[in-house]
């Protein structure tokens, strides 16, 4: 292998996104596939902004029932961005937006279905504890409201 | 006067536009001139006489065949002792079988080849009839409307001329429409003829193998030999292209080479292993290394040999149309997919690499020395997914490198590979599958339904004879940004493609979803429209 790429490294890297966390003086504040835990005020809007290039079939979802809402609601849906490949096949930082309001002080859980490669994680898959890369995998975020 | 179209193709694209023109014609000299120029395209060539005098040649050839085959499997139903053998080691019951398959198989391809004669020769026939009253429409308008205008006379035209002109246009475009949907018909039907009689010459398999070396008893059991993954007429060892090549390959060989060859082939201890040797030769290696690569799988079973020597196998009900994803991660995919993989681990890309991991999979489908490196190791003998995992990547990187990929950098841990255009596409393939296969790849931009359905025949020709054909697909999100995404069409039956996707899945598209923007079939929704491919020269 050539020593300057780390493919298997970089899998358990941010790979394509780069996440702001706590940029919240400028919008809502933005989380990664690696910021697990998640802490907002109450009435905060906050952004779960997940990797997924078409390319490699990466595709994400929330498993219902999803998060308490008395705590954490869904605003809208996913919103898809490409991210544009510039003409490179297989490139691109395309990415998954889920919007979420904090809603009343409380601790919640979002669970994400991450399929790739045309295979979705089924209901006795392991929960994922690095970042998404080749295999199927559930990703437990959980959210504390302040 | 335009130019008259070359291909059945051009003159379908002509006449399109031409049909356009005419409807849309604000004045009489437009008219005059669109309908001028759609009678300068030709009308449909070819003679649907001397088609059908091919196809009944062809017919009166099934009954004997057939009673070829009636005689031969009444000896395979008899059986012959084991004691007979062929210069190779194709032990007697092996070769009456195998002629018996292809007696039956020569059976289909007359009755195939007939069929597609007569149906070539129906469609033209009412293509041409169809040009013709087209044409006579065309005419007629042009009568009603007299000679183009000068320029004073263009500049008024009265109420009366104008109805007749608005006449006249509409009878030109019911002509130049009746002539584009002859010429569409043509077209389809030409197409279709072309992939049905290049797929049934290149399934004349053991014909391909010229050589002297050999004797016919073994070349058509060689041609038989199927691997154990499915069924055998659609996971045959020897593409068509391979017994070619190791049948020159063969006619090279000095008397000691021709010798040891020949004792790998004897002391094979399945068909198989005996196959394997024959695709290693066919993919250029000489007979030391055949040696080195026998050594390793010699005796192995045939599932073994399967597994760790041919990365793709067609499964029986693969073709079965059980409808496509209507929702879901994977919405426009077909259901009906099949994963391919070794133990467990699937022939997949890792990361942004799905254009070497498409070229790495190609070449171990027509390389098994390759193959063997990769599932097997340096010993050939390991059956460890995970060591096969770690290979695979290796093997994806150095090509990403060799194709000079892009690469995303994340500082301070190096950079990851961040696809490839198609320039390293085209060098990739040429470089790791041409040397194996023979004939250089090149690269043709198919974003119109025209030109994909143009590139049709040289695909489905380049797979019947087992060259595989990288192909690129893309699509857009709602901003215009676009995606793109590699694979490679692998095989063919009738109007459908097998389509092989670095996803590390196989399944199959029909000839009108690859023209029409349904290549999400195999992959999903987001890269619906095949947009380049990659063909072998010939």
């Amino acid at each position: 292998m050539k020593p300057s790429h780390r493919l298997s490294t970089a899998l358990a890297l941010p790979l394509t996104v780069v996440m702001l966390s706590g940029c919240g003086i400028f919008g809502s504040e933005t989380f990664g596939a690696e910021d697990r835990s998640i802490e907002v005020d109450a009435g905060d809007v906050f952004e779960l902004t997940l990797p997924a290039n078409p390319s490699m079939g990466q595709d994400w979802s929330i498993v219902r029932p999803g998060p308490d809402r008395a705590t954490v609601r869904q605003e809208g849906g996913r919103k898809d961005d490409f991210g544009g490949d510039g003409g490179a096949d297989g490139g691109g930082d395309g990415t998954q937006t889920f919007t979420f309001q904090a809603v009343a002080a409380g601790t919640t859980k979002i669970k994400m279905s991450y399929c790739v490669l045309g295979d979705c994680p089924d209901g006795d898959d392991r929960t994922a504890t690095g970042s998404p890369g080749n295999d199927p995998a559930y990703f437990i975020y959980t959210v504390t409201v302040r | 006067m335009p130019d008259a179209g070359e291909s059945t193709t051009d003159r379908r694209q002509k006449l399109a536009e031409y049909h356009g023109s005419i409807s849309s014609a604000g004045s009489k000299n437009d008219l005059v001139g669109a309908i001028n120029n759609a009678l300068g395209v030709l009308a449909p060539v070819g003679e649907p006489g001397v088609l059908e005098g091919l196809a009944k040649t062809y017919r009166k050839q099934i009954d004997d065949v057939a009673d070829v085959h009636r005689r031969v499997l009444k000896v395979a139903g008899e059986g012959l002792p084991d004691a007979w053998v062929g210069s190779t080691g194709a032990r007697a019951s092996e070769v009456v079988m195998a002629a018996a398959r292809s007696a039956e198989q020569m059976e289909q391809a007359f009755s195939g080849a007939a069929g597609a004669l007569y149906r070539l020769a129906d469609a033209l026939t009412n293509a041409k009839a169809q040009d013709k009253g087209g044409r006579e429409q065309l005419r007629e308008a042009l009568g009603m409307l007299g000679g183009e205008d000068g320029f004073f006379d263009d500049m008024v035209e009265k109420d009366a001329e104008e109805a007749e002109r608005l006449r006249a246009r509409s009878i030109a475009a019911a002509g130049a429409k009746a002539m584009h949907t002859a010429a569409e018909v043509a077209d389809d039907a030409a197409r279709a003829a072309a992939r049905d009689l290049n797929k049934l010459a290149s399934e004349a398999r053991a014909g391909q193998m010229k050589t002297d070396n050999i004797c016919a008893a073994d070349r058509l059991v060689l041609a038989d030999i199927a691997g154990s993954g499915g069924p055998a007429e659609m996971n045959e060892l020897l593409t068509a292209n391979d017994l070619e090549r190791s049948g020159r390959a063969m006619e090279r060989l000095d008397a000691r080479e021709e010798a040891e060859f020949e004792r790998m082939l004897a002391e094979a201890k399945t068909p198989q292993e005996r196959a394997y040797l024959v695709k290693a030769l066919a993919a250029g290696y000489d007979v030391k290394e055949v040696g080195e690569f026998r050594d390793k799988i010699h005796g192995k079973d045939p599932d073994w040999l399967q597994r760790h020597l041919t990365p793709v196998t067609t499964a029986g009900d693969s073709m079965a149309d059980e409808g496509v994803h209507s929702s879901g991660p994977y919405e426009g995919a077909n259901k009906n997919t099949d994963q391919q993989m070794f133990n467990g681990e699937r022939w997949s890309q890792e990361g942004n690499t799905c254009v070497p991991s498409t070229v790495v999979t190609g070449r171990a489908m027509v390389d098994p020395v390759y193959a063997l490196e990769l599932t097997g190791g340096p010993s050939g003998q390991e059956d460890d997914p995970g060591a096969f995992r770690e290979r695979l990547r290796e093997e994806q990187l150095r090509m990403h490198d060799e194709g000079d990929g892009n690469d995303a950098y994340d500082f301070p841990f190096g950079s990851t590979p961040d696809g490839m255009d198609n320039d390293g596409k085209t060098e990739i393939s040429t470089k790791e599958i041409s040397p194996h296969t023979g004939g250089e790849y090149e690269f043709q931009e198919i974003r119109s339904a025209d030109d994909r359905r143009d590139a049709l025949p040289d695909i489905q020709r380049a797979v019947a004879e087992g060259r595989p054909v990288p192909i690129g697909v893309e699509g857009e999100d709602e901003n215009g940004d676009r995606v793109g995404h590699s694979m490679m069409i692998i095989g063919q039956e009738g109007d459908m493609l097998q389509v092989y996707n670095p996803w590390g899945t196989t399944t199959w598209v029909s000839e009108d979803d690859f023209v029409n923007g349904n290549m999400d079939k195999a992959s999903d929704k987001d890269l619906p429209d095949a947009y380049g491919v990659h063909l072998p020269a010939q």
